[in-house]
């Protein structure tokens, strides 16, 4: 039985966005410097804020290299003081030309930089009657129905999933945990469609995480297990999954569902999007993942252990030579001569 | 996949992986002539866990005496393989114990084996336990051995238990 705890934490480390990315911060001014030289005079008053995951310190380096910046602009207005495609279309005309590559998206406008990154901006109406913040959403040529302003905060988010737990090192495995599983999708999901958000997974242990640790009676010294933590997550995330019945050619066939809450208002749930289909591949995986797990922790040999948990976290999840995970001796033993019978 | 998983009565386990296991079996006496063999175990206290794997075994050297009920190990030989793969391995392998073969189906350990083992054990190592493994034609049989207090122990397993013992540990 062993956790490969160190080998867990090396991986930590290897796939972990860290904060004080000067790459990524020098790409994001470039483009705040842009929004407030080009933006339309008829445009509200903003502020700017990092987003996504790596505000919420659960970022991950992309596998393929191609970084997702997020910039939120927090727009002095109110839902009644401009359309969600009208303040887009501020933003996409301040931003356009400044690349080859400028679209608006239903969420957000994406700038693509050829030095493989992009920028999603995203536009909200952050001062309402209702004390609430909404995000604009839709595309000038989509349909009146499908262009409004839909309730989120990324701020409450941000700060929901920063803060979340209140020790310390118990926030960590946290934030461990989120970005193992969040690696792990990037390598097992390799189609542009049908993979978990990375948002709907950290919600899956935001909510379901039992924080596996070790406390020493003697001297109080702590060992969190991760691996542990994985099996236990993912055990109960299977446990969720529920047979919904869909008629297919007259005939009734079954699916397993799974739902996620975002941790804050409207909590909608993150995995409505994904199809019957893709359903039963998230399920199937899951399962394979498990499997993984287990087997790993039955193994006696920690780099037996680590080229299992390999196949599921990719590359990045370190194999250690035999000898590696062995303690070192002082000097070679001097070997008496025995006699057996 | 042969591969020995013992518990030990601290709570550790030994586990021998299968390249060593495959050496051992090598020697058994399975016919009317063949003679005794043996060497050193060697392999690595985990940093993770203090748990045991012995990864290889040293075999007999023209130096050592091997008759049908008598194996006289020398030094010579199983020392220089060991410093070699303390070498290679930067320290990071300790010297294990001890293996042998017997002409039975099932090993017990003779007055000379325990005797010689007991010895051994009030000898100076690095490591606070040593193993003396039995090889015999049906079955293999591990002894647990307390460095210091010299107390022996016959653990419970062997190659015919495989699936029983691994499947406990799951």
């Amino acid at each position: 039985m062993v956790l490969c705890q160190t080998q867990f934490i090396s991986f930590h480390e290897a796939i972990k966005l860290k904060e004080e990315n000067e790459e990524l911060a020098s790409k994001r001014e470039i483009i705040l410097k842009r929004l407030r030289d080009c933006m339309p005079e008829e445009a509200k008053s903003f502020d700017v804020f990092t987003q996504g995951s790596y505000a919420m310190n659960t970022g991950i380096k992309p596998l393929d290299g191609d970084f997702d910046i997020d910039v939120g602009l927090w727009f002095d207005m109110s839902r009644e003081d401009a359309g969600p495609v009208e303040a887009k279309e501020w933003v996409f005309k301040a931003l356009e030309g400044h690349t080859k590559d400028v679209k608006m998206k239903t969420p957000c406008v994406t700038v693509t930089y050829a030095a493989g990154y992009h920028v999603d901006v995203t536009v909200y109406s952050a001062t309402n009657e209702n004390c609430k913040v909404y995000l604009a959403k839709g595309k000038t040529t989509s349909k009146r129905e499908e262009k409004y302003w839909d309730e989120s905060n990324p701020k409450d988010l941000i700060k929901e999933i920063r803060d979340h737990l209140t020790d310390k090192d118990d926030r960590r495995q946290f934030r461990r945990v989120v970005r193992y599983l969040k690696r792990w999708k990037d390598v097992n999901f390799k189609s542009a469609t049908g993979k978990p958000s990375g948002i709907a997974l950290t919600s899956c242990v935001y909510h379901w995480l039992d924080i596996q640790k070790d406390i020493d009676l003697f001297n109080g010294k702590v060992t969190y297990r991760d691996l542990d933590a994985l099996i236990s997550l993912i055990r109960s995330m299977i446990s969720r999954f529920q047979t919904v019945y869909e008629v297919e050619g007259g005939e009734l066939v079954s699916y397993p569902r799974i739902n996620v809450e975002l941790p804050v208002s409207p909590w909608p749930n993150l995995f409505e999007l994904m199809t019957n289909k893709q359903m039963v591949t998230f399920k199937e995986k899951l399962e394979c993942l498990l499997d993984a797990l287990e087997e790993a922790k039955a193994k006696s040999d920690p780099t037996d252990a680590c080229e299992i948990l390999r196949k599921q976290f990719g590359d990045d999840f370190p194999v250690p030579p035999r000898p590696m995970t062995g303690k070192r001796s002082v000097a070679p033993a001097v070997l008496p001569s025995t006699e057996s019978a | 996949m042969k591969e020995l998983l013992f518990n030990l009565p601290d709570g550790r386990t030994l586990f021998i992986r299968e390249p060593a296991i495959q050496k051992m079996l090598g020697y058994q006496q399975s016919n009317e002539n063949d003679c005794e063999a043996g060497g050193i175990l060697i392999g690595r206290i985990l940093i993770e866990n203090n748990h045991f794997i012995i990864d290889e075994v040293s075999e007999p050297y023209p130096t050592d005496t091997r008759k049908r009920h008598r194996f006289i190990r020398s030094q010579k030989g199983h020392q220089e393989y060991f410093n070699a793969l303390w070498e290679e391995y930067e320290g990071r392998c300790f010297y294990l114990g001890e293996w042998h073969t017997h002409p039975e189906k099932v090993p017990l350990p003779s007055t000379v084996d325990r005797r010689g083992w007991r010895e051994n054990l009030s000898l100076l190592y690095e490591t606070d336990s040593l193993f003396f493994i039995i090889v015999g034609t049906e079955k293999i049989k591990v002894w647990y051995g307390k460095c210091g207090t010299g107390e022996i122990a016959c653990m419970e397993g062997g190659w015919e238990n495989e699936r029983k013992t691994s499947k406990k540990t799951i």
